[in-house]
Protein backbone atom coordinates (compact mmCIF):
# COMPACT_ATOMS: atom_id res chain seq x y z
CA UNK A 1 0.00 0.00 0.00
CA UNK A 2 2.80 2.17 1.11
CA UNK A 3 4.48 1.43 -1.85
CA UNK A 4 1.64 2.21 -4.58
CA UNK A 5 0.99 5.82 -2.50
CA UNK A 6 5.14 6.58 -3.28
CA UNK A 7 4.74 5.48 -7.02
CA UNK A 8 1.36 7.41 -7.15
CA UNK A 9 3.25 10.25 -5.59
CA UNK A 10 6.32 10.12 -8.12
CA UNK A 11 3.87 9.87 -11.08
CA UNK A 12 2.01 13.26 -9.64
CA UNK A 13 5.56 14.63 -9.22
CA UNK A 14 6.59 13.45 -12.54
CA UNK A 15 3.51 14.79 -14.19
CA UNK A 16 4.36 18.15 -12.51
CA UNK A 17 8.28 18.44 -14.36
CA UNK A 18 6.41 17.43 -17.59
CA UNK A 19 4.27 20.21 -17.87
CA UNK A 20 6.57 23.01 -15.96
CA UNK A 21 9.59 22.25 -18.14
CA UNK A 22 7.83 21.76 -21.51
CA UNK A 23 4.97 24.00 -20.79
CA UNK A 24 4.70 26.70 -18.32
CA UNK A 25 8.61 27.53 -18.34
CA UNK A 26 8.69 27.86 -22.21
CA UNK A 27 5.40 29.78 -22.25
CA UNK A 28 6.33 31.96 -19.80
CA UNK A 29 9.53 32.80 -21.91
CA UNK A 30 7.83 33.17 -25.11
CA UNK A 31 5.34 35.53 -23.41
CA UNK A 32 8.56 37.57 -22.24
CA UNK A 33 9.92 37.66 -25.39
CA UNK A 34 6.61 38.56 -26.63
CA UNK A 35 6.24 41.74 -24.41
CA UNK A 36 9.65 42.70 -25.42
CA UNK A 37 8.53 42.86 -29.03
CA UNK A 38 5.29 44.70 -28.52
CA UNK A 39 7.42 47.20 -25.90
CA UNK A 40 10.20 47.83 -28.12
CA UNK A 41 9.41 47.11 -31.42
CA UNK A 42 12.00 47.37 -34.22
CA UNK A 43 11.07 50.51 -35.69
CA UNK A 44 12.14 52.50 -32.59
CA UNK A 45 14.55 49.79 -30.67
CA UNK A 46 16.49 48.56 -33.64
CA UNK A 47 19.68 47.68 -32.00
CA UNK A 48 17.75 44.91 -30.45
CA UNK A 49 16.43 42.89 -33.40
CA UNK A 50 20.40 42.31 -35.16
CA UNK A 51 18.11 39.50 -36.99
CA UNK A 52 14.64 40.73 -38.75
CA UNK A 53 11.33 40.02 -36.77
CA UNK A 54 10.55 37.14 -39.05
CA UNK A 55 13.36 35.22 -38.43
CA UNK A 56 13.35 35.62 -34.56
CA UNK A 57 9.42 34.68 -34.84
CA UNK A 58 10.24 31.69 -36.66
CA UNK A 59 13.14 30.62 -34.53
CA UNK A 60 10.59 31.52 -31.39
CA UNK A 61 7.39 28.72 -33.21
CA UNK A 62 10.21 26.39 -33.43
CA UNK A 63 11.23 26.77 -30.05
CA UNK A 64 7.53 26.48 -29.28
CA UNK A 65 6.92 23.12 -31.29
CA UNK A 66 10.23 21.69 -30.17
CA UNK A 67 8.45 21.49 -26.60
CA UNK A 68 5.40 20.41 -27.35
CA UNK A 69 6.97 17.34 -28.92
CA UNK A 70 9.19 16.69 -25.69
CA UNK A 71 5.99 17.35 -23.79
CA UNK A 72 4.16 14.62 -25.70
CA UNK A 73 7.42 12.25 -24.59
CA UNK A 74 6.64 13.18 -21.41
CA UNK A 75 3.19 12.17 -21.22
CA UNK A 76 3.97 8.76 -22.93
CA UNK A 77 6.81 8.07 -20.73
CA UNK A 78 4.12 8.69 -17.57
CA UNK A 79 1.43 6.36 -19.26
CA UNK A 80 3.75 3.51 -19.97
CA UNK A 81 5.04 4.26 -16.00
CA UNK A 82 1.57 4.13 -14.54
CA UNK A 83 0.57 1.00 -16.73
CA UNK A 84 4.03 -0.69 -15.86
CA UNK A 85 3.88 -3.47 -12.84
CA UNK A 86 7.53 -2.71 -12.08
CA UNK A 87 8.07 0.02 -10.01
CA UNK A 88 11.49 1.53 -11.69
CA UNK A 89 10.71 3.46 -14.98
CA UNK A 90 10.89 1.53 -18.48
CA UNK A 91 11.80 -1.61 -16.01
CA UNK A 92 15.33 0.35 -16.06
CA UNK A 93 16.27 2.87 -13.45
CA UNK A 94 14.04 5.58 -12.91
CA UNK A 95 16.85 8.17 -12.04
CA UNK A 96 18.58 7.81 -15.08
CA UNK A 97 15.51 7.42 -17.13
CA UNK A 98 14.62 11.11 -15.42
CA UNK A 99 18.30 12.79 -16.17
CA UNK A 100 17.73 11.64 -19.93
CA UNK A 101 14.34 13.04 -19.89
CA UNK A 102 15.86 16.11 -18.63
CA UNK A 103 18.15 16.37 -20.99
CA UNK A 104 15.79 16.32 -23.64
CA UNK A 105 13.54 18.79 -22.12
CA UNK A 106 16.52 21.12 -22.09
CA UNK A 107 16.82 20.34 -26.07
CA UNK A 108 14.66 22.76 -27.71
CA UNK A 109 16.69 25.49 -25.84
CA UNK A 110 19.76 24.28 -26.66
CA UNK A 111 18.82 24.22 -30.48
CA UNK A 112 17.97 27.74 -30.00
CA UNK A 113 20.34 28.52 -28.37
CA UNK A 114 23.10 26.93 -30.64
CA UNK A 115 21.46 28.04 -33.91
CA UNK A 116 20.30 30.79 -35.68
CA UNK A 117 19.27 33.28 -34.67
CA UNK A 118 20.39 32.18 -30.98
CA UNK A 119 23.97 31.45 -30.55
CA UNK A 120 24.89 33.68 -32.92
CA UNK A 121 22.17 36.78 -31.65
CA UNK A 122 24.98 38.52 -29.27
CA UNK A 123 27.53 37.89 -32.37
CA UNK A 124 24.80 39.87 -35.10
CA UNK A 125 24.59 42.78 -32.88
CA UNK A 126 28.48 43.26 -32.75
CA UNK A 127 28.10 42.77 -36.78
CA UNK A 128 25.65 45.80 -37.16
CA UNK A 129 27.21 47.57 -34.08
CA UNK A 130 28.59 51.07 -36.00
CA UNK A 131 30.09 52.66 -33.34
CA UNK A 132 33.12 53.08 -32.86
CA UNK A 133 33.19 54.11 -29.36
CA UNK A 134 33.93 52.13 -26.33
CA UNK A 135 33.09 52.01 -23.14
CA UNK A 136 34.10 50.56 -19.69
CA UNK A 137 34.02 50.66 -16.19
CA UNK A 138 37.28 52.05 -14.14
CA UNK A 139 36.40 50.12 -11.20
CA UNK A 140 37.75 46.43 -10.43
CA UNK A 141 35.17 43.89 -10.70
CA UNK A 142 35.36 40.10 -8.32
CA UNK A 143 34.11 37.29 -8.45
CA UNK A 144 32.79 37.80 -5.07
CA UNK A 145 31.41 41.27 -5.14
CA UNK A 146 28.14 39.77 -7.42
CA UNK A 147 27.08 36.95 -4.56
CA UNK A 148 25.95 37.89 -1.17
CA UNK A 149 28.43 36.57 1.97
CA UNK A 150 26.15 34.60 2.88
CA UNK A 151 25.59 32.68 0.10
CA UNK A 152 29.00 31.88 -0.29
CA UNK A 153 29.63 30.51 3.05
CA UNK A 154 26.69 28.64 2.59
CA UNK A 155 28.10 27.05 -0.26
CA UNK A 156 31.22 26.28 0.78
CA UNK A 157 29.66 25.08 4.16
CA UNK A 158 27.51 22.68 2.10
CA UNK A 159 30.76 21.08 0.12
CA UNK A 160 32.46 20.53 3.10
CA UNK A 161 29.55 18.79 5.02
CA UNK A 162 28.71 16.45 1.80
CA UNK A 163 32.90 15.61 2.26
CA UNK A 164 32.47 14.62 5.69
CA UNK A 165 28.84 13.09 4.81
CA UNK A 166 30.86 10.70 2.43
CA UNK A 167 33.64 9.54 4.63
CA UNK A 168 31.02 8.98 7.36
CA UNK A 169 28.61 6.44 4.29
CA UNK A 170 32.32 5.05 3.08
CA UNK A 171 32.40 3.46 6.88
CA UNK A 172 29.64 1.17 6.11
CA UNK A 173 30.96 -0.16 2.78
CA UNK A 174 27.54 -0.46 0.70
CA UNK A 175 27.99 -2.06 -2.88
CA UNK A 176 26.38 0.38 -4.61
CA UNK A 177 28.31 3.98 -3.08
CA UNK A 178 31.22 5.94 -5.10
CA UNK A 179 32.51 6.37 -2.51
CA UNK A 180 35.14 9.66 -3.10
CA UNK A 181 34.23 9.37 -6.71
CA UNK A 182 30.85 11.46 -5.67
CA UNK A 183 33.24 13.96 -4.07
CA UNK A 184 35.25 14.09 -7.72
CA UNK A 185 32.00 14.87 -9.02
CA UNK A 186 30.87 17.71 -7.18
CA UNK A 187 33.70 19.39 -6.80
CA UNK A 188 34.07 19.17 -11.07
CA UNK A 189 31.13 20.68 -10.86
CA UNK A 190 31.71 23.63 -8.46
CA UNK A 191 34.82 24.16 -10.81
CA UNK A 192 32.72 24.15 -14.08
CA UNK A 193 30.71 26.66 -12.65
CA UNK A 194 33.48 28.77 -11.58
CA UNK A 195 35.03 29.08 -14.67
CA UNK A 196 32.25 29.92 -16.19
CA UNK A 197 31.25 32.41 -13.37
CA UNK A 198 35.00 34.12 -13.97
CA UNK A 199 34.40 34.06 -17.71
CA UNK A 200 31.34 36.14 -17.62
CA UNK A 201 32.95 38.32 -15.19
CA UNK A 202 35.80 39.32 -16.53
CA UNK A 203 35.33 38.23 -20.39
CA UNK A 204 34.04 40.47 -23.34
CA UNK A 205 30.93 42.20 -23.09
CA UNK A 206 28.41 39.69 -25.50
CA UNK A 207 25.84 42.52 -25.55
CA UNK A 208 27.83 45.86 -27.11
CA UNK A 209 25.45 47.85 -26.23
CA UNK A 210 24.70 46.76 -22.99
CA UNK A 211 24.02 49.65 -20.04
CA UNK A 212 26.94 48.56 -17.23
CA UNK A 213 24.43 48.87 -14.78
CA UNK A 214 22.42 45.88 -16.36
CA UNK A 215 25.44 43.71 -16.99
CA UNK A 216 25.98 44.10 -13.01
CA UNK A 217 22.91 42.93 -12.27
CA UNK A 218 23.11 40.44 -15.08
CA UNK A 219 26.29 39.07 -13.39
CA UNK A 220 24.93 39.60 -9.77
CA UNK A 221 22.08 37.18 -11.11
CA UNK A 222 24.20 34.68 -13.32
CA UNK A 223 26.84 34.08 -10.16
CA UNK A 224 23.82 34.53 -7.30
CA UNK A 225 22.78 31.23 -9.56
CA UNK A 226 25.28 29.34 -9.82
CA UNK A 227 26.08 29.11 -5.81
CA UNK A 228 22.48 28.42 -5.55
CA UNK A 229 22.77 25.45 -8.02
CA UNK A 230 26.09 24.19 -6.58
CA UNK A 231 24.01 24.14 -3.13
CA UNK A 232 20.93 22.52 -4.27
CA UNK A 233 23.38 19.51 -6.27
CA UNK A 234 25.47 19.26 -3.19
CA UNK A 235 22.02 18.48 -0.72
CA UNK A 236 20.53 16.88 -3.52
CA UNK A 237 23.20 14.60 -3.78
CA UNK A 238 23.69 14.01 0.24
CA UNK A 239 19.72 13.41 -0.20
CA UNK A 240 20.33 11.10 -2.73
CA UNK A 241 22.78 9.04 -0.69
CA UNK A 242 20.87 9.22 2.31
CA UNK A 243 17.63 7.36 0.89
CA UNK A 244 19.72 4.76 -0.44
CA UNK A 245 21.68 4.12 2.51
CA UNK A 246 18.32 3.87 4.31
CA UNK A 247 16.54 1.30 1.77
CA UNK A 248 14.01 3.99 0.65
CA UNK A 249 14.99 3.94 -3.07
CA UNK A 250 11.46 4.62 -3.86
CA UNK A 251 11.86 8.37 -2.80
CA UNK A 252 15.15 8.34 -4.84
CA UNK A 253 12.78 9.30 -8.08
CA UNK A 254 10.76 11.60 -6.15
CA UNK A 255 13.93 13.38 -4.69
CA UNK A 256 15.41 13.60 -8.28
CA UNK A 257 12.37 14.56 -10.25
CA UNK A 258 11.76 17.81 -7.70
CA UNK A 259 15.37 18.53 -7.65
CA UNK A 260 14.88 18.75 -11.47
CA UNK A 261 11.96 21.02 -11.22
CA UNK A 262 13.50 23.47 -8.56
CA UNK A 263 16.58 23.76 -10.78
CA UNK A 264 14.52 24.71 -13.85
CA UNK A 265 12.34 27.47 -11.42
CA UNK A 266 15.81 29.13 -10.38
CA UNK A 267 17.45 29.33 -13.86
CA UNK A 268 14.42 31.83 -14.86
CA UNK A 269 15.76 33.74 -13.09
CA UNK A 270 18.21 34.49 -15.73
CA UNK A 271 14.89 35.80 -18.04
CA UNK A 272 14.17 38.86 -15.70
CA UNK A 273 13.59 41.84 -17.68
CA UNK A 274 12.01 44.35 -14.95
CA UNK A 275 14.59 47.50 -14.62
CA UNK A 276 16.71 46.82 -17.52
CA UNK A 277 17.65 49.53 -19.83
CA UNK A 278 15.96 49.40 -23.17
CA UNK A 279 16.91 52.95 -24.09
CA UNK A 280 20.40 52.04 -25.28
CA UNK A 281 18.84 49.86 -28.00
CA UNK A 282 17.28 53.12 -29.31
CA UNK A 283 18.42 54.09 -33.04
CA UNK A 284 21.18 55.67 -33.13
CA UNK A 285 20.60 59.70 -32.07
CA UNK A 286 23.34 60.71 -34.44
CA UNK A 287 22.62 58.98 -37.35
CA UNK A 288 19.11 59.86 -37.51
CA UNK A 289 19.96 63.44 -37.14
CA UNK A 290 21.74 62.88 -40.42
CA UNK A 291 19.05 61.75 -42.23
CA UNK B 1 33.36 56.20 -13.11
CA UNK B 2 33.21 55.06 -17.22
CA UNK B 3 35.66 55.77 -19.59
CA UNK B 4 35.18 55.67 -23.55
CA UNK B 5 37.63 54.93 -26.17
CA UNK B 6 37.57 56.20 -29.79
CA UNK B 7 39.05 53.37 -31.81
CA UNK B 8 39.11 55.80 -34.83
CA UNK B 9 39.83 59.15 -33.04
CA UNK B 10 43.89 59.50 -34.77
CA UNK B 11 45.74 59.46 -31.15
CA UNK B 12 47.01 56.18 -30.18
CA UNK B 13 44.85 54.19 -27.87
CA UNK B 14 46.99 53.96 -25.00
CA UNK B 15 46.95 57.31 -25.11
CA UNK B 16 43.41 57.94 -24.78
CA UNK B 17 43.40 55.67 -22.30
CA UNK B 18 46.19 57.11 -19.95
CA UNK B 19 44.33 60.69 -21.18
CA UNK B 20 40.88 59.22 -19.66
CA UNK B 21 42.76 58.10 -16.28
CA UNK B 22 44.61 61.09 -15.52
CA UNK B 23 41.38 63.11 -16.47
CA UNK B 24 39.27 60.92 -13.96
CA UNK B 25 42.18 61.39 -11.14
CA UNK B 26 41.94 65.07 -12.04
CA UNK B 27 37.96 65.36 -11.58
CA UNK B 28 38.20 63.06 -8.25
CA UNK B 29 36.35 60.75 -9.97
CA UNK B 30 38.92 58.26 -9.00
CA UNK B 31 40.58 58.88 -5.50
CA UNK B 32 44.11 57.49 -4.19
CA UNK B 33 43.61 53.84 -2.98
CA UNK B 34 40.90 52.92 -5.33
CA UNK B 35 41.02 49.64 -7.32
CA UNK B 36 41.24 50.11 -11.08
CA UNK B 37 40.53 47.40 -13.39
CA UNK B 38 42.87 44.24 -14.61
CA UNK B 39 44.68 44.50 -17.53
CA UNK B 40 42.83 41.98 -18.75
CA UNK B 41 39.42 43.19 -17.49
CA UNK B 42 39.74 46.61 -19.09
CA UNK B 43 41.05 44.93 -22.10
CA UNK B 44 37.85 42.86 -22.75
CA UNK B 45 35.54 45.88 -21.96
CA UNK B 46 37.19 47.95 -24.31
CA UNK B 47 37.45 45.15 -26.84
CA UNK B 48 41.46 46.31 -26.94
CA UNK B 49 44.55 44.00 -26.70
CA UNK B 50 45.94 43.21 -23.57
CA UNK B 51 49.37 44.39 -24.90
CA UNK B 52 47.39 47.85 -25.32
CA UNK B 53 46.04 48.10 -21.74
CA UNK B 54 49.46 46.81 -20.07
CA UNK B 55 51.41 50.10 -22.11
CA UNK B 56 48.92 52.67 -21.14
CA UNK B 57 49.22 51.31 -17.18
CA UNK B 58 52.98 50.76 -17.17
CA UNK B 59 53.39 54.02 -18.49
CA UNK B 60 50.85 55.35 -15.79
CA UNK B 61 53.30 53.43 -13.14
CA UNK B 62 55.88 55.41 -14.33
CA UNK B 63 54.43 58.76 -13.65
CA UNK B 64 53.18 57.40 -10.32
CA UNK B 65 49.55 57.82 -11.43
CA UNK B 66 48.97 54.61 -10.70
CA UNK B 67 50.40 51.71 -8.91
CA UNK B 68 50.58 47.95 -8.75
CA UNK B 69 50.74 45.75 -6.04
CA UNK B 70 51.52 42.52 -7.24
CA UNK B 71 48.60 39.88 -7.06
CA UNK B 72 46.70 42.16 -5.53
CA UNK B 73 45.92 44.36 -8.30
CA UNK B 74 46.45 47.65 -9.52
CA UNK B 75 45.73 50.91 -7.03
CA UNK B 76 45.65 54.52 -7.81
CA UNK B 77 48.96 56.18 -6.50
CA UNK B 78 48.85 58.56 -3.38
CA UNK B 79 50.16 61.17 -5.14
CA UNK B 80 48.30 60.79 -7.93
CA UNK B 81 46.39 64.09 -8.56
CA UNK B 82 49.59 65.85 -8.29
CA UNK B 83 51.60 63.62 -10.97
CA UNK B 84 48.41 63.40 -13.13
CA UNK B 85 48.85 67.67 -13.52
CA UNK B 86 52.31 66.89 -14.88
CA UNK B 87 52.57 66.19 -18.19
CA UNK B 88 56.04 64.22 -19.31
CA UNK B 89 55.15 64.67 -23.36
CA UNK B 90 54.45 68.59 -22.96
CA UNK B 91 57.96 68.80 -20.80
CA UNK B 92 59.72 66.46 -23.66
CA UNK B 93 58.62 68.62 -26.29
CA UNK B 94 59.10 71.71 -24.35
CA UNK B 95 63.29 70.95 -23.93
CA UNK B 96 63.40 69.81 -27.70
CA UNK B 97 61.82 72.68 -28.91
CA UNK B 98 64.58 74.67 -26.85
CA UNK B 99 67.56 72.24 -27.62
CA UNK B 100 66.44 72.28 -31.17
CA UNK B 101 66.06 75.95 -31.34
CA UNK B 102 69.77 76.62 -29.72
CA UNK B 103 71.25 74.30 -32.09
CA UNK B 104 69.53 76.44 -34.99
CA UNK B 105 70.64 79.84 -33.69
CA UNK B 106 74.49 78.36 -34.05
CA UNK B 107 73.77 76.90 -37.50
CA UNK B 108 73.13 73.60 -37.74
CA UNK B 109 70.96 72.26 -40.38
CA UNK B 110 67.98 70.44 -39.36
CA UNK B 111 69.56 67.26 -41.43
CA UNK B 112 72.58 67.37 -39.07
CA UNK B 113 70.23 67.58 -35.54
CA UNK B 114 68.16 64.73 -36.85
CA UNK B 115 71.14 62.42 -38.13
CA UNK B 116 72.50 63.60 -34.55
CA UNK B 117 69.76 62.72 -32.49
CA UNK B 118 69.42 59.47 -34.10
CA UNK B 119 72.89 58.14 -33.50
CA UNK B 120 72.73 59.61 -29.82
CA UNK B 121 69.01 57.28 -29.64
CA UNK B 122 70.69 54.52 -31.43
CA UNK B 123 73.55 54.29 -28.64
CA UNK B 124 71.65 54.67 -25.76
CA UNK B 125 68.97 51.48 -27.01
CA UNK B 126 72.83 49.84 -27.45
Amino acid sequence: MREQTLQMLFHVVFLSQVLLVSFYLPRKILGLVQHVVEKYPPSRYPKLYPVSLDVAEKAQRNYWNLNLVVLAVGMALLLISVLSPTEEMLDWNTTLVLTIYLMVQLLPAMIFIWSNPGFTYFNLKRTVDSTTTRRADLHRRRLVDFVSPTLLRTAIFVYLAFILFVAYVGQFKFPWFGGYLNVVSLTAMNLFFLGLAMRQVYGKKKDPYQASEDRMRQLELLVSTLVLVSIGATLYGTLQIGLQALEWDALTGIATSLYYQLLAVVSLREFRIDGVNFEVYREDPMATALE
Amino acid sequence: MQIAIDIEDPVPLFAQLIGQIKNAVLRDSLRPGDALPSIRQLANDLELNNKTVAKAYRLLERDSVIQTKGYRGTFVHPNAKANSAFDLNALVVTKLNKTIKALRDVGATDSEIRIAFGDLMSRRGN
